[in-house]
């Protein structure tokens, strides 16, 4: 048996070979430290685990591989792999130790496109952060995720269809915490099914009309965490020429769901996006997003949010490795607080070198400076240093230093 | 075009100025802005964010508590 597997694998490596194989990666060793009194300054959730704060540097390794190629004509193929390994630390993650495997296999043709889906990310228990999963009453801890879906879209004529389905299992293990004792429990799983639908027609080159349908079950038996909406849109995406593009968006949806406030029941999204070059040099687009409800039992609207943003590219040199660019932009969201201005700043020094800085200024939340120095050895191989400190409004900062290397083979 | 994008802004206007804010806040994931990093899948406390069919980031409303961690991750800034 273990032969056959391994011939066939022989057969496959050697197929994939003769038919093309791309392959991406990205490796970096990182070393992160911190100045926060307290865990709850920058972790994302409980850390019972971790009770007094270790402010010494720790380091970890990210490894991110992508490989793809074609199996026959119309199929395609992509197996992404990353890998995180670090010192259990505050860096921003839930977990200091997991694999994050997917496999995906595309069919398309003139008027059908088909993609399988399988993803599956491994935690090490040991190095994870505890979760919160609605409807469980403890923290839980995740082991492994998996996720299986299929996408399917067609085009008949004017009309076009889009399914998708997507089976998630969570399975992990959920503790009870008295009076600092910890009491472990079997492992459980959390399932859930996410449906999408869609049923499209081309009014004309520019006009699309469609109506979608959503459903989310939670197959755990909290019916509380059903979710499912209807939807009907009008869309209008245009390329005016070379130098002008709009895409706009109004949708209406019907949602029925017992978690959320009814006054999202009758919900409506708005979205543009208008895109603009000047010359070969500088290009911008402006966003706009409004997300917006209307509640029958106080027969008024309420905005849910409003994000408005710009952004201007001013691009004066381009080469085979990277195009050397100044880019300043700003977001408007007052509903999150979520205004930001940011900038960046990519230059072509020599031999091959280029170096890139940036500023994020998020006046409610942070301050983020960044500076990357980078070689390219050949256009597909680089080499690269990199140094991101973040300073939060709660007064705790961090900083990450990455050295890493990128290879496209 | 310049009257399509004119109406719009000012449906936002008069939504931002007529309308009051909705007691219960929620973050979404503007599409066009995600580059799939899955930087706020590995950060959300709730296990509320995972790819979607477009392989982008997508919030399950049922499962978040509006915490925000997300927002602060995100690297290109999409979550609004």
């Amino acid at each position: 048996m273990r032969k056959i597997i391994l011939v066939l694998l022989a057969i496959i490596f050697i197929h994939l070979h003769l038919f093309g194989l791309t392959q991406w990666m990205q490796v970096s060793l990182r070393n992160f430290t911190t100045n926060a009194e307290h865990d709850i300054d920058i972790t994302a959730g409980a850390t019972p685990q971790v009770e007094t704060i270790d402010t010494a540097s720790k380091e970890g390794i990210y490894w991110q591989h992508e490989i793809s190629g074609d199996l026959l004509t119309n199929i395609t193929f992509t197996v992404e792999n990353d890998l995180f390994v670090s010192d259990l630390s505050h860096e921003f993650k839930n977990s200091f130790f997991f694999n994050d495997a997917r496999f995906k296999l595309y069919y398309q043709n003139e008027s059908q496109y088909f993609k399988l889906q399988y993803a599956n990310r491994a935690y090490n228990p040991a190095a994870t952060n505890f979760l919160n999963i609605p409807g469980v009453e403890h923290s839980t801890q995740q082991q492994m995720i998996h996720n299986t879906a299929l996408h399917y879209k067609g085009n008949h004529g004017r009309f076009h269809i889009s399914l998708y389905g997507n089976l998630r299992n969570l399975d992990y293990e959920y503790l009870t915490i008295e009076e600092d004792e910890v009491f472990e429990s079997e492992s459980a799983w959390d399932n859930d099914i996410y449906s999408y639908a869609e049923f499209s027609y081309n009014i004309s080159d520019q006009w699309r009309a469609f109506v979608s349908g959503y459903y989310k079950d939670d197959l755990n038996n909290f019916d509380e965490f059903d979710d499912s909406n209807l939807g009907i849109g009008l869309e209008f995406d245009n390329r005016f020429d070379f130098f002008n593009a709009l895409k706009t968006e109004v949708v209406y949806y019907n949602n029925n769901f017992d978690s959320i406030d009814d006054e999202k029941d009758h919900y409506f999204l708005t979205e543009a996006r208008y895109t603009k070059r000047f010359g070969n040099s500088w290009a911008g687009f402006v966003t706009y997003i409004n997300r917006s409800c209307y509640d029958e039992d106080q027969s008024k609207f309420f905005r849910i949010s409003n994000m408005l943003r710009l952004h201007f590219k001013y691009s004066y040199l381009t080469q085979n490795m990277k195009d050397s660019f100044m880019l300043v932009g700003v977001k408007y969201n007052p509903e999150n607080n979520g205004n930001l201005i940011f900038g960046e700043v990519n230059q072509y020094l020599f031999e091959g070198i280029y170096l890139t800085a940036g500023v994020k200024y998020a006046s409610e939340l942070f301050c983020t400076c960044s500076a990357k120095c980078e070689y390219f050895i050949t256009p597909l191989r680089s080499i690269w240093l990199n140094n991101k400190f973040t300073d939060f409004n709660n007064n705790s900062t961090q900083n990450i230093i990455s050295l890493g290397t990128t290879l496209i083979f | 075009m310049k009257k399509l994008l004119f109406l719009i802004l000012l449906f936002g206007i008069l939504i931002y100025i007529g309308c009051d804010k909705v007691s219960n806040p929620e973050y979404n994931i503007d599409s066009s802005a995600c580059n799939s990093c899955g930087e706020c899948i590995q950060i959300c406390p709730m296990d509320a964010i995972e790819f979607g069919p477009d392989g982008k980031a997508v919030i399950d409303q049922t499962k978040c508590n509006q915490c925000g961690k997300c927002v602060t991750i995100c690297p290109k800034d999409a979550i609004h």
